[in-house]
């Protein structure tokens, strides 16, 4: 509610302001009115959860162009308005102001009423929808070939292998049913709530030759801690009933076993904790029995706001000696966090990432603009003394040129009798 | 959380205005000015739906067409100063050489 | 001696290479080696004429076919089935005209060396004379009447180039003289033609143009005994006769000079020659018919259609009515070329051919009835128009040409030896007389030299510049070259007795023989034209008698009647020996042919001892009996009228003081007279008749139909009128109205438009940001339209 007055009350001032700044006649009246408004739309920007063009709309806009604005307008001293000349529009232009105001009013009852009154069936323009559910998929199903996530007919995600995630899909939160079709074996259904601006991963794995779907919820914000990233456990390993998430330490040191999770039972996620960044020396232990390591987590690497998902499952034995043999597995499955909507880290990472080029073109837009500001503003200041006569002579015919040089004076009196504004204009 | 449409119809209006502007106005500089007021009602309706999708392209488009009004402005204000000089009045009803 | 017959083909190499030689070295060679080569050529000529004379002789008068080596295989014309070779011919009747034609043609060329000395192009005339004699012998010994037709044609084109030799004479005589030789030639032109239609004729007919085949004998019908044996084929290199007659022939030919055939009935009639075919056709049935496609005739009447034509071609060639008229204004040309073409050679060449085809004009009755009348009339007409003239060589022209009417007329009344009698003496004295009268020409020339310009150089023939015209062979220019010119005056006396028929110069014998013929077919035979022929040939003779004499008085007796006369000379030897050579065989020539019977000079001479040569080859030559009334009538006749003409002539009356005749003073004889002078206006009538309706036409058709009507009217008027209209309804109305309008209102429309449109441009940012405006609502709300629900 807040919110809405807010907009309101802003909204109304910057409407007022600028239709202060179209009918003053004072220039510089007019700028400041100018400034009102983008002062106003900063404001707005906030409430649209975009702190950072709020920012840079003070900054560059308001600050910088508004002032380059007042600049010229004093430079030109036109404080005055627009008294120098006639105030009174000319008569050609008579039919001018209607029209314009018709114009104006057709632009913006047509626009506004098919903004206004668009169909239900869209997206509405009225209410944001609210932050969808990221969501992917990871197969850890062994045995049953690829698998892809079905919503009632539409095929979200399609044929991941064993071992290997989707990417984050979109999702509206909510109840959700959905069945997950394995390339050998029956399908499985089920429906799963997703609540609103939430991030998470099913996992799929398989229990007694058959499928089973898991959970786990995710964040990929970025993390407070500094130089931490987050990670998330999944137990997909149908060999025992829970396992727990060990550090075994240093092997000399005794009773440097730290458990870092505990107990996570088959199907079940941990919640996502933060972990300084680095390498790990984690293994999977049994819950019931910490001594009895599963299987070592190697290699895996934590990175400042990376936003890690482990899942334990089993594997086959491809080759050797021991080929079709059972043993556990680990997974590992990274993404960097996001950044909050609207920041400068988002923008940041858009800018430097997606829209790098646009970017540098921009840059060379500024430069090339800055250099043709120069190049038009620039004021010769060569003395004047012989500039009628080279401006003349250049002017003249190619006969008289030849004369001149042959020793003839062929001074021309018209020549002579150019204004001395206008040469001046002309030598500028 | 006020509904984009509110803000789409506010950057209307103001767009609006800025066309008024430019239409009605005869001194070059408040040409200028309202120019200015339309991009920043573009830049408003931008913003509004940045956030009405979540993403974040909006407010990058946003940030393109501040740099590029920084731009012409620049380029704009300094051609208004070299017609100032030549015929010392920036009123555009002046400026008709060009006629067919 | 058989061998010698082999030679015919050398009698025209000598000449044929003569003029080659002298055609284009002669110049470089000069006079004497031009004259030597061409007078050397034709004398060889004579000598072979000589030798196939021997030939004959010892064969018994066998005719030999002769196929000139190489070239009969050159000049083989296989034309569908027809195949005329060029065969050469030696028999009684192609000797006796090459004897006296290379005689008297090398007589002449001997002559003409003194007549044309000085001439600037005299090897040319030797080259000339040479080709005609090559010409006139590829006629006489052409065995079909394809070559003769060959010779016929080429004598025709000497006779042109020769009577137009100096055509570059100034003062129009130059003009004159190729208008001469123009007229020779095209009347010869119509003669041709009736000649080539009696060849197309006979080919038609008889399916070949040969006169006798080898193998076959001559024609022996008819009134002659003729025993003549077409003997051995004299082979050349290329010879094509059938080897089954050869060895019939040379089998009978071993045998001994008689004949084993008496007859051609063992040969088949395809193999015949011409007249051997009409022999057996008229034998056999005279109404054989002749298919001609869309009609048939009867023989007898093809072949007097076949003789209709000859006769045109006798007419044009031998200057018979209505074609003679060529013959006097030849004259123009040389002396020496009149003496051999117009009065011996040439001239006589339709009568040859007449005498050849004796055969047809026998079996062709009717033609020989119009043969008669038109040897009559020529005669009769020809020697009137004679007393008329002042000319010399034109008296002596329309001589010839009377007496070329005594010889056809003679081959009218069936008398063909006597014909051909009289052209062997005609030739003779008329060549006599044509080259005196050339030495009295010289002779004035030179006097006249002698008398206003001493010492000019040349005796050529051309302008003399003289302020006053001069004419050296008007006779009335003349007169009293008796005693300057004395052998002129024998020989010309000679010559003059001669013609006229006296007794026993050569004429009297061939000119009675005709008269005696013509007056037995007449009154014996009731031959319609014999008639007609006696009584006018008897005042044709008188009518020579006078003119001759006429001439003799008024130009070697009395006073000189101008100094050109006074100072003339006799001529240079090389023009006098002929004279007196010529002179000696016009007195003794015509013992030949001695009738029986008189005066006891068979015995000396033998009678009849040409037309028994001549019979060997033609069947109707036939010796007629003397007729002492008709012989001793013509000479009373003749003499009668020398001293007639004597007597109105002689005694310095010959030319009055104003230039005229005496006949022209007197009033009875003075219109006869004037008409004569003029010719009968013959010339006159056919300009009349032919050449002016000619011009009329020419000019009508080239001016009003080609120039008006075609160029004028059609070419600029319609064409380049309808052209130029054509043109400019394009370049006006449709180029510069439509399509430059078109591209032009283009442009004006492109123009219009973007003038319209460049009001947009008003300058004003403010116009420019509502139209910005304006776009932008319009398709903001064609865009959003849809989605405004009015439910909502």
């Amino acid at each position: 509610m807040t919110e809405f007055i807010l907009f309101a009350v802003v909204g109304a001032l910057a409407v007022i302001a600028a239709v202060a700044m179209l009918l003053t006649s004072n220039a510089v009246h007019a700028a400041l009115y100018l400034v009102a408004t983008m002062l106003c739309i900063a404001f707005l920007f906030l409430l649209l959860n975009a702190p950072f063009l709020a920012m840079i709309q003070i900054t560059v806009y308001a600050g910088a162009i508004m002032v380059l604005f007042l600049f010229v307008i004093m430079l030109l001293g036109s404080e005055q308005g627009e008294s120098q000349t006639s105030s009174e529009p000319q008569r050609r232009f008579r039919w001018f102001v209607p029209l314009a105001l018709v114009l104006a009013m057709a632009l913006l009852f047509g626009v506004g009423l098919a903004v206004t009154t668009a169909s239900q069936d869209q997206s509405t323009f009225q209410t944001p929808p609210s932050g969808n559910v990221q969501l992917r998929l990871v197969n850890a199903a062994l045995g049953v070939g690829s698998i892809s996530l079905l919503s009632g007919d539409v095929t979200l995600v399609g044929d991941i292998a064993y071992g290997e995630g989707s990417d984050y899909f979109e999702v509206v939160p909510g109840d959700y049913e959905f069945s997950i079709v394995p390339a050998d074996g029956e399908p499985l259904t089920g429906t799963v709530n997703l609540a609103a601006d939430s991030t998470g991963t099913l996992v799929v794995y398989a229990q007694d030759a058959g499928l089973r779907v898991g959970y786990a919820a995710e964040s990929l914000d970025t993390v407070d801690e500094p130089r931490s990233g987050r990670v998330v456990v999944f137990n997909a390993y149908p060999g025992s009933a829970a396992v727990s998430v060990v550090d075994y330490g240093s092997e000399f040191v005794e009773d440097d076993t730290e458990a870092i999770i505990e107990g996570l039972a088959l199907g079940a996620a941990s919640a996502p904790f933060a972990v300084e960044e680095g390498e790990t020396d984690w293994s999977f232990a049994d819950a019931a029995d910490a001594s009895a390591r599963i299987i070592p987590l190697n290699g895996f690497e934590v990175e400042r706001n990376v936003s890690s998902l482990v899942v334990v499952a089993q594997e086959v034995y491809q080759d050797g000696s021991d080929a079709g043999v059972v043993r556990p597995a680990t997974m590992q499955f990274s993404s960097p966090a996001r950044p909050s909507f609207g920041g400068p880290q988002a923008i940041g990472y858009a800018l430097f990432t997606d829209y790098l080029l646009p970017f540098q073109l921009l840059a060379l837009l500024l430069l090339a603009a800055m250099v043709g500001v120069i190049v038009l503003t620039h004021r010769q200041m060569a003395p004047i003394a012989n500039r009628i006569g080279v401006r003349r002579r250049v002017s003249r015919p190619l006969v008289n040129v030849i004369a001149a040089q042959v020793g003839h004076d062929v001074t021309d009196d018209a020549a002579e009798r150019i204004p001395a504004d206008e040469a001046e204009v002309v030598g500028s | 959380m006020v509904q984009t449409d509110a803000y789409i119809v506010l950057s209307l209006v103001l767009f609006v205005l800025g066309t008024l502007g430019v239409l009605l106005r005869r001194n070059a500089i408040l040409v200028f000015m309202s120019v200015e007021l339309m991009l920043n009602a573009t830049n408003l309706a931008l913003a509004a739906f940045a956030r009405h999708w979540g993403q974040e392209s909006g407010h990058l488009f946003v940030f393109f067409i501040i740099t590029v009004a920084a731009a012409e402005v620049a380029v704009g204000l300094a051609l208004i100063v070299a017609i100032f000089r030549s015929k010392r009045s920036i009123n555009i009803d002046e400026l008709h050489q060009m006629e067919g | 001696m058989e061998s010698y017959a082999q030679l015919v083909p050398l009698i025209i190499l000598f000449p044929a290479v003569g003029a080659f030689i002298n055609f284009f070295w002669g110049a470089r060679m000069g006079e004497k080696a031009a004259a030597t080569i061409g007078t050397f050529a034709s004398s060889l000529s004579f000598v072979i004429a000589l030798l196939l004379y021997a030939y004959l002789g010892g064969t018994g008068y066998q005719a030999a076919v002769v196929n000139p080596p190489l070239l009969d295989g050159w000049l083989r014309i296989p034309v569908a089935n027809l195949e005329i070779p060029w065969q050469m011919r030696v028999d009684t009747l192609s000797v006796t005209m090459m004897l006296f034609v290379t005689g008297v043609g090398s007589l002449i060329h001997m002559y003409a060396i003194g007549y044309m000395h000085g001439d600037e192009r005299f090897s040319r005339f030797f080259a000339y004379l040479n080709m005609f004699l090559a010409f006139m012998l590829i006629l006489v010994t052409g065995n079909n009447l394809l070559m003769m037709f060959v010779g016929w044609e080429g004598v025709g084109l000497c006779s042109f180039l020769l009577i137009g030799f100096w055509w570059d004479k100034k003062k129009g005589v130059g003009w004159r003289n190729s208008n001469a030789a123009r007229k020779a030639f095209i009347v010869n032109r119509i003669g041709d033609f009736g000649v080539l239609m009696a060849i197309f004729l006979t080919f038609w007919t008889f399916g070949t143009l040969d006169f006798y085949k080898p193998g076959e004998l001559a024609v022996t019908g008819g009134h002659g005994d003729a025993h003549a044996e077409e003997g051995a084929v004299v082979e050349g290199e290329h010879s094509e006769a059938a080897p089954a007659e050869t060895a019939a022939v040379e089998e009978a030919h071993a045998e001994g000079e008689t004949a084993e055939f008496t007859d051609n009935s063992h040969i088949a009639l395809d193999q015949l020659g011409i007249f051997g075919q009409v022999e057996r056709l008229m034998e056999e049935n005279p109404d054989h018919p002749v298919d001609f496609g869309p009609f048939t005739l009867a023989l007898k009447d093809v072949l007097v259609l076949i003789t209709l034509f000859m006769l045109l071609g006798v007419t044009g060639k031998s200057a018979q009515i209505p074609l003679f008229i060529w013959l006097p204004d030849a004259m123009a040309g040389p002396t020496p070329v009149s003496a051999l073409i117009h009065a011996a050679t040439m001239v006589t060449a339709g009568v040859y051919m007449m005498v050849r085809s004796n055969v047809f004009f026998h079996e062709a009755e009717f033609t020989s009835l119009v043969v008669a009348l038109v040897g009559t009339a020529t005669a009769l007409i020809a020697g009137f128009i004679a007393l008329g003239q002042w000319d010399i060589k034109r008296v002596l022209a329309y001589s010839t040409v009377s007496q070329l009417g005594f010889m056809v007329a003679a081959v009218g009344v069936g008398a063909y030896g006597a014909a051909l009698f009289h052209v062997v003496t005609h030739a003779f004295f008329k060549a006599l007389l044509f080259l005196g009268s050339g030495s009295v020409i010289h002779g004035v020339e030179h006097g006249h030299h002698h008398a206003h310009e001493h010492g000019h150089g040349g005796h050529g023939h051309d302008d003399h510049g003289h302020k006053e015209e001069f004419d050296p062979q008007d006779m009335r220019n003349m007169g009293g070259l008796r005693s300057r010119m004395p052998l002129t005056y024998i020989t010309y006396v000679i010559g003059t007795l001669a013609l006229a028929g006296i007794f026993p110069f050569a004429g009297f014998w061939s000119k009675d023989e005709i008269l005696a013929d013509a007056w037995l077919a007449g009154a014996l035979d009731n031959n319609l034209g014999g008639f007609i022929a006696i009584g006018g040939l008897l005042v044709a003779a008188g009518f020579t008698a006078f003119y001759m004499w006429r001439q003799v008085v008024m130009v070697f007796h009395g006073a000189p009647r101008t100094a050109a006369a006074e100072h003339a000379s006799e001529s240079s030897p090389l023009m006098v020996i002929p004279l007196l050579i010529l002179a000696f065989f016009s007195i003794f020539i015509g013992f030949i042919n001695t009738p029986g019977n008189v005066l006891g000079l068979d015995g000396i001479f033998g009678a009849h001892r040409f037309t028994d040569w001549l019979g060997q080859t033609v069947a109707n030559a036939h010796a007629a009996e003397f007729q002492p009334l008709i012989a001793v009538g013509a000479l009373a006749l003749a003499i009668a009228a020398i001293i007639l003409a004597g007597r109105i002539y002689g005694h310095s009356k010959a030319v009055t003081a104003d230039r005229r005749d005496p006949l022209q003073l007197r009033a009875e004889t003075a219109p006869f007279w004037s008409l004569a002078n003029a010719r009968l206006y013959w010339d006159e009538t056919y300009y009349r008749l032919f050449e002016r309706p000619f011009n009329v036409l020419a000019t009508f058709l080239a001016d009003k139909l080609d120039w008006a009507f075609w160029h004028d009217y059609f070419h600029d008027g319609v064409i380049g009128k309808g052209f130029n209209g054509i043109a400019a309804l394009l370049s006006k109305p449709v180029d510069m109205g439509i399509i430059d309008g078109a591209v032009n209102g283009l442009g004006a429309l492109v123009r219009w438009i973007s003038g319209g449109m460049r009001q947009v441009q008003t300058g004003y940012v403010r116009t420019y940001a509502i139209t910005f405006l304006l776009g932008v609502v319009l398709v903001i709300i064609v865009l959003l339209l849809p989605l405004i629900n009015t439910n909502g």
